[in-house]
């Protein structure tokens, strides 16, 4: 029924898309991070209603026709991305919608009193941003942002269908070759399983260190 | 020309909400039913159902959708598109569905826990008659989002063989050949489900928690 | 003879609504160089807003303000900087605004600590100070930019009683010592009467009485202002 025997021989096929599985992750999270923080910046300015727009499109549609559309879309117009970027791509811009609004959080938290004290001491409106407002913003939001994460590690599936050779991929390998099932999805799912309990232990002690502060 | 594949398109959302309504019916019971459970006095029901949730939260959809539609069979099971789709997704979504039941009973003032015992009602009663009703306000806007969630990871059943929208963009694709202008159309017409149900949710939210603990 | 000097401020027919309320109406103030002015009144009078618009915190509906010089201002729940220690708050904007090097900013910020009585308390986070030691980190914080206008919006209201001396008598020898031009919001009747070269009595919006402090407080000659004067004297 469940052959170990096998399981453990697919492990390092497997283990070769988790590598791919992480640098995809970490691409993504870093493309979030930062599109997350432009949108939120863009939303307190001129720009507004632009930000609001793209915001509610991207977390309005699923993630996997946004990589269908940059995937098969981008090199009508001449853009020849590796499928590797254009998943990194896709997986940030998806998530920078949620975290412009988990920045939004942080930075509505700050007391208004730190805006009238920058005014008042004649900080310009980007120097009161990055040395007063984003220093104090930021730290209390890093155990949601490390939920997030976890999160778009459990989507990275997705990329296998824009051809990116992750775990899902490998073990759509393997059943291809072994005409198996049960054990690359099952080793699939335990790693998965194993990986996102260990984070969000991770982020609960995160949790209660940034609550001590 | 894009529009001549329109209905083509309208079946496969049509699909996409059946499986929502399917999922959202088997997450919200089986969410409920968890998310109480982990919060009994009784050890190893409240285990089971960490357990459980964290099983269900810890992998990923797709994951859960493959292992059913391809496993199960292995099993001597038969199951269709629809079925596994409907049930894969419920019970992902379940698992979020009772952490959002268990934070919200939990965020319920603990003064209203006191008041109950301090009148006399058994835990039974003080859950169900004071605790809860304060929940249920507490969890619509997290149910709301979870609901538009569930509609978007709907996509996912394309990929076992399942002819909802996202299935029949492939569909258009082949008979086009034109990725760009259908994905795009794909895309807007998820849109015009779910920001409108969002935005219904949020409606629904306003007028039910009036219960709000002050 | 001495010719007068121009206004530092000059406020014409400034009107402040909030919604539909109205805070000031035609509100018309000059204020002349190293003057100090204290604004006393009961609360909801458009003391505080009259400083937020001249700081230029919030715009005003009609009428114009001519500032001509830089401002300060200490808050009454001070608005000190969380992530940074006190020196830290007060070395902050010399360096970023006025671009002074970090050896030059610390000079100053420690020359002004022990103005406002603060030595050796250099490196504490506002957190573990005291609320009259936060608000005097607050008044070197905004010395620290030299303007030649400094706000003072009820900077001692959030203190317990206590510690509202300490504060009182930086004020008090600022107003002694520096030309800086000083507008104090405040309830403390004594200080105000010692301190300023003018009082304002304010009232829903409105300046009721203005005049030097001896005829204000001694001799005041509206009734609203005497009303006012008695309800706070008799506490």
């Amino acid at each position: 029924m469940f052959d170990t025997h096998l399981a453990i021989q697919i492990l390092p096929l497997l283990l070769q898309g988790l590598v791919v599985t992480v640098e995809a992750t970490v691409g993504g999270f870093i493309v979030a991070l930062l599109g997350g923080l432009l949108l939120a910046l863009a939303e307190r300015s001129r720009l507004h209603v632009a930000a609001r727009c793209i915001i509610e499109f991207l977390r309005n549609t699923p993630l996997l026709v946004q990589l269908y559309f940059f995937f098969y879309g981008l090199p009508l117009i001449q853009i020849r991305f590796s499928a590797m970027l254009t998943g990194v791509l896709g997986l940030g811009i998806y998530y920078s919608a949620y975290i412009a609004e988990v920045y939004r959080s942080g930075i509505d938290a700050v007391p208004k009193g730190q805006w009238e004290a920058a005014k008042s001491l004649g900080f310009s409106r980007s120097q009161a941003w990055f040395r007063i407002i984003l220093p104090q913003a930021i730290p209390p939001l890093i155990p949601v942002l490390g939920n997030y994460l976890i999160g778009m590690f459990k989507e990275t599936p997705l990329l296998a269908m824009i051809t990116i050779p992750e775990l899902l991929s490998a073990a759509r390998q393997v059943t291809g070759m072994t005409y198996r099932y049960t054990e690359p999805y099952t080793m699939v799912a335990l790693i998965f399983l194993a990986i996102s309990y260990l984070a969000s232990l991770l982020i609960r002690q995160l949790e209660r260190q940034v609550a001590r502060a | 020309m894009i529009f001549s594949f329109l209905p083509v398109l309208l079946r496969g959302a049509l699909i996409t909400l059946e499986v929502t309504a399917f999922a959202a019916c088997i997450a919200f019971v089986i969410g409920v039913m968890a998310g109480s459970a982990a919060l009994s006095r009784t050890t190893a029901l409240r285990i089971a159902a960490k357990a459980y949730i964290e099983i269900f939260r810890g992998t990923s959809a797709l994951i859960q959708l493959f292992y059913l539609f391809f496993i199960l069979p292995v099993l001597g099971i038969e199951i269709s598109p629809m079925s596994a789709a409907s049930l894969g997704l419920g019970l992902t979504f379940s698992a979020y569905a009772a952490e959002i039941v268990r934070s919200s009973v939990l965020s319920v003032h603990p003064g209203q826990w006191d008041a109950a015992q301090a009148l006399g009602m058994p835990r039974s009663i003080a859950f169900s008659r004071i605790i809860f009703p304060q929940a249920f306000a507490l969890m619509f806007a997290p149910f709301g989002n979870l609901l538009v969630e569930l509609l978007k990871s709907t996509s996912l059943v394309s990929l076992i063989t399942l002819t909802d929208l996202t299935f029949a963009g492939t569909q258009v694709i082949t008979s086009t050949g034109k990725p760009g202008q259908t994905w795009a159309a794909v895309l807007v017409l998820y849109f015009l489900m779910c920001f409108p149900l969002a935005q219904a949710m949020r409606k629904l939210e306003k007028r039910y928690t009036v219960y709000r603990h002050v | 003879m001495p010719v007068p000097e121009s206004p530092i401020i000059q406020c014409r027919g400034v009107t402040k609504f909030y919604g539909s309320k109205r805070i000031l109406e035609d509100f018309n103030l000059d204020v002349a160089p190293g003057e100090k002015v204290a604004i006393i009144g009961p609360s909801g009078s458009g003391k505080s807003t009259v400083l937020r618009l001249l700081m230029g915190l919030e715009p005003c509906q009609a009428g114009t303000i001519k500032i001509s010089a830089t401002v300060g201002m200490v808050f009454q729940h001070f608005n000190l900087f969380p992530h940074m220690t006190a020196i830290q708050n007060v070395m902050e904007a010399p360096m970023r605004v006025l671009k002074l090097s970090r050896e030059e900013a610390r000079q100053r910020a420690r020359s002004l600590f022990e103005k406002v009585g603060l030595e050796g308390r250099d490196e504490a986070y506002p957190a573990r100070l005291s609320g009259g030691e936060q608000q005097r980190v607050a008044i070197a914080r905004a010395l620290a930019m030299q303007p030649r206008v400094l706000l003072f919006d009820e900077v001692t209201s959030a203190l317990d009683p206590e510690l509202v001396g300490g504060v009182l008598t930086v004020l008090r020898k600022l107003a002694s010592e520096s030309g800086v031009t000083m507008l104090i919001v405040t309830h403390e009747m004594a200080f105000a009467r010692d301190v300023s070269d003018r009082v304002l009595f304010m009232e829903q919006g409105k300046i009721i009485e203005q005049g030097p402090p001896l005829l204000i407080f001694n001799t005041p000659q509206n009734e609203r202002t005497k009303t006012f004067l008695s309800q706070i004297l008799s506490k």
